[in-house]
């Protein structure tokens, strides 16, 4: 086991570099790791932001690759020597520039070479505007990935987050290392329980802006929300459905917390999904919108459950601990996370539907709302470390697991967001 | 109460009403009637304030043994309720258990079945016609098959004697005949060979190797230097099985003797 701690001291030096400083902590490595070289792309000088720095941070911390030095600028149209690069140990070699064009906007140019049969796999070119420029680089890890795992990269995806910093709330959107971070909310009150659509264009939370838990959507590019579940007692726990027109949530509207469904405009009343006379919470869509996962303690005990989202019966799905809450469902639909309480302590277990197979991804012990990254391959979760909330990624392997802590304050309730376009 | 206050207030009406008619009252008898009236409200009064006060507390008492029941309702209703949330908890674990050991006992049964079908007899095709044979047997015959297509006729032979023995009624008896009597015919036994292909002529007459070893007899003979004996053998041969193949190498072969 390998442990490595990354400063990303070259995006901290930037202007827009977010004022809350993330720091990660990455552990553990994958199972093999692919060595590339990641040349410093070619500039004019005139960039404010190290493109390659970020490829390079992201590739590392996928756990998936070895990165080999790498000192000098190589432009994706350099003659690569081959000879030098095998002999240091790569297999790959990742080349680029970037340029200021007339307009303001950067053209990103980059290529991939294969070092073993020293040929290309390919190259492409990105133009994008200065706030744009550690995205682009995030798309380029997204595409070396793919192209060298054959599975979709999580580099350009984003994350939601609540941070409490003093007695203000703020919910945060960050790329998927913590930085750029920008803040749609901020409130004196508690803010919890934020869910993307799966567009990535709005999220759902819960606020307590008015005193009690209300839930609200909130249009992303406009700033614009609504309160679309504000009744008689709480209102909690909102899930997208995939189509983005419904929102499960928990209301105790009629006594005793159940699930319901109401559009996501709140432009209908609710309809009452569960009838038990125990409390049910925390419902999650399946990817095909057909059934939902919900927390209930109808048999005694908090368990994970599952529905049909046309009604009917509902069939109980954890059964290896007293103690099983917060479901979430992998993008393919096949594995479940949820939180377990395991001698005294809070888990993170993936769970495998079709054979029952369990993994236990973390280890802290107080861990909560765990979330899939879009490509099912990493989890990340909320945890206690040190008196202090910070947000894991682990790899669903169990092999890889990075820490994102803030000097910010505590950061929780972590939600990973969906592919970007 | 309001009862009693009506009582008083008609007595008191009855003395005022009263008072001209009896004029010749003095003032002395009208303050003691109304004195005597007074006490007798009075007690009204306190008798009516007594009774009310014991229903008061009759009545606080119901309430209260009502209010206490409804308590009890409560906490036997949630006990009720955590007891049935109890018992489905376990209703749903040992189902789960139970389609697990299910589930474990269908994947067992099908490795026992796995295993058990390597024993169990199977159905082959020896030549042409469909067979039930041991899989034990079955392995005997095709490894001392695979002997005679090495060429090693001799261990082939011995392989196939064993077999005869070993399995005197199997499926396969017409082509060990046939076998044995080809490992002789390529070890230069022809007098085996042509007792060995009798045999299967004579047990087995329509199996569809009786072309064949009709044919084999036919060339031991020729070997061994009973021209006349081959001539005869091969012409049966043609004469009974005119359309085999059998049937046309023996025709060639005859015209060889003719030589």
């Amino acid at each position: 086991m390998r442990h490595l701690v990354l400063a990303l001291l070259g995006a901290l030096l930037l202007p827009f570099a977010a004022s809350a400083q993330m720091r990660i902590d990455v552990s553990g490595v994958g199972a093999t790791q692919y060595p590339i070289a990641i040349a410093r792309f070619a500039t004019d000088g005139r960039v404010p932001q190290d493109v390659s720095e970020v490829v390079r941070g992201d590739l590392q911390r996928s756990g998936a690759f070895r990165i080999i030095e790498q000192a000098a600028a190589m432009s994706d149209t350099a003659q690569i020597d081959f000879v030098d690069m095998r002999r240091r140990g790569a297999d790959a070699v990742l080349t680029g520039s970037v340029a200021r064009l007339a307009d303001g906007r950067y053209d990103i140019r980059y290529r991939l070479s294969d070092a073993v049969r020293q040929t290309t796999l390919g190259g492409e070119s990105l133009v994008v505007a200065e706030a744009d420029l550690r995205y682009g680089a995030h798309r380029i890890a997204d595409w070396v990935y793919e192209k060298l795992t054959g599975e979709k990269g999580i580099f350009s995806t984003r994350i939601a987050f609540v941070s409490k910093q003093g007695s203000r709330y703020k919910l945060s959107i960050a790329d998927w290392d913590g930085e750029n971070v920008v803040t749609p909310l901020n409130s004196p009150e508690p803010i919890i329980s934020p869910s993307w659509s799966r567009d990535g264009s709005r999220l759902a939370y819960v606020s307590f802006e008015s005193k009690k838990p209300v839930v609200y959507v909130h249009t992303l590019a406009t700033g614009q929300r609504k309160a679309v579940a504000n009744f008689k007692g709480s209102n909690s726990a909102p899930a997208w459905s995939p189509d983005g027109r419904t929102l499960a949530v928990a209301l105790t509207i009629d006594g005793l917390s159940q699930i319901y469904l109401i559009p996501s405009d709140g432009s209908a009343p609710p309809k009452r999904l569960t009838t038990s006379t125990s409390i049910d919470t925390e419902p999650v869509f399946t990817p095909d919108g057909s059934a939902l996962y919900f927390t209930s303690d109808r048999g005694g005990s908090p368990q994970i459950y599952r529905m049909p989202v046309s009604g009917g019966d509902a069939s109980r799905v954890t059964f290896s601990a007293t103690y099983n809450v917060s479901p979430r469902i992998s993008p393919d639909g096949r594995s479940l996370a949820y939180v377990s309480r395991r001698d005294g302590k809070f888990l993170v277990v993936v769970r495998d539907l079709a054979s029952g197979a369990e993994r236990v991804l973390s280890e802290g012990g107080r861990e909560e709302s765990p979330s899939f990254a879009p490509n099912g391959r990493w989890i990340m979760y909320a945890t206690q470390a040190g008196g202090r909330d910070s947000l894991v990624a682990a790899s669903v392997d169990g092999r890889v697991r990075q820490r994102l802590t803030s000097n910010a304050g505590d950061i929780r309730e972590p939600t990973w967001g969906p592919f970007s376009n | 109460m309001r009862a009693a206050l009506a009582q008083g207030a008609l007595a008191l009406a009855l003395i005022a009403g009263a008072s001209p008619a009896h004029a010749l009252f003095g003032d002395d008898e009208a303050r003691k009637a109304i004195l005597d009236l007074r006490g007798r409200v009075q007690q009204y009064q306190e008798t009516t304030d007594q009774r009310l006060a014991k229903i008061e507390a009759q009545l606080a008492d119901l309430v209260s043994r009502l209010s206490n029941a409804q308590l009890d309702n409560q906490s036997q209703a949630d006990q009720l309720r955590q007891e049935i949330s109890k018992l489905r908890g376990q209703i749903e674990v040992q189902a789960h258990e139970l389609a697990v050991t299910q589930r474990q006992l269908r994947e067992q049964l099908a490795t026992v079945d796995n295993r058990i079908r390597r024993f169990e007899p199977v159905e082959v095709e020896i030549d042409g016609r469909k067979a039930t044979v041991d899989q034990t047997e079955r392995k005997a015959f095709e490894a001392a098959l695979a002997l005679f297509r090495a060429g090693d006729f001799k261990s082939a032979l011995v392989a196939f004697n064993q077999f005869q023995g070993q399995y005197p009624d199997s499926a396969y008896s017409p082509a060990v005949h046939f076998w044995i009597g080809s490992s002789q015919f390529a070890l230069k036994d022809y007098k085996g060979a042509i007792a060995s292909h009798e045999a299967l002529v004579s047990k087995f007459p329509q199996n569809p190797r009786v072309p064949d070893a009709l044919l084999n007899i036919g060339y031991a003979q020729a070997e061994s230097g009973d021209r006349a004996g081959a001539r005869k053998t091969l012409q049966s041969l043609i004469d009974r099985h005119p359309q085999s193949p059998a049937a046309q190498l023996a025709r060639d072969r005859i015209a060889t003797l003719g030589r």
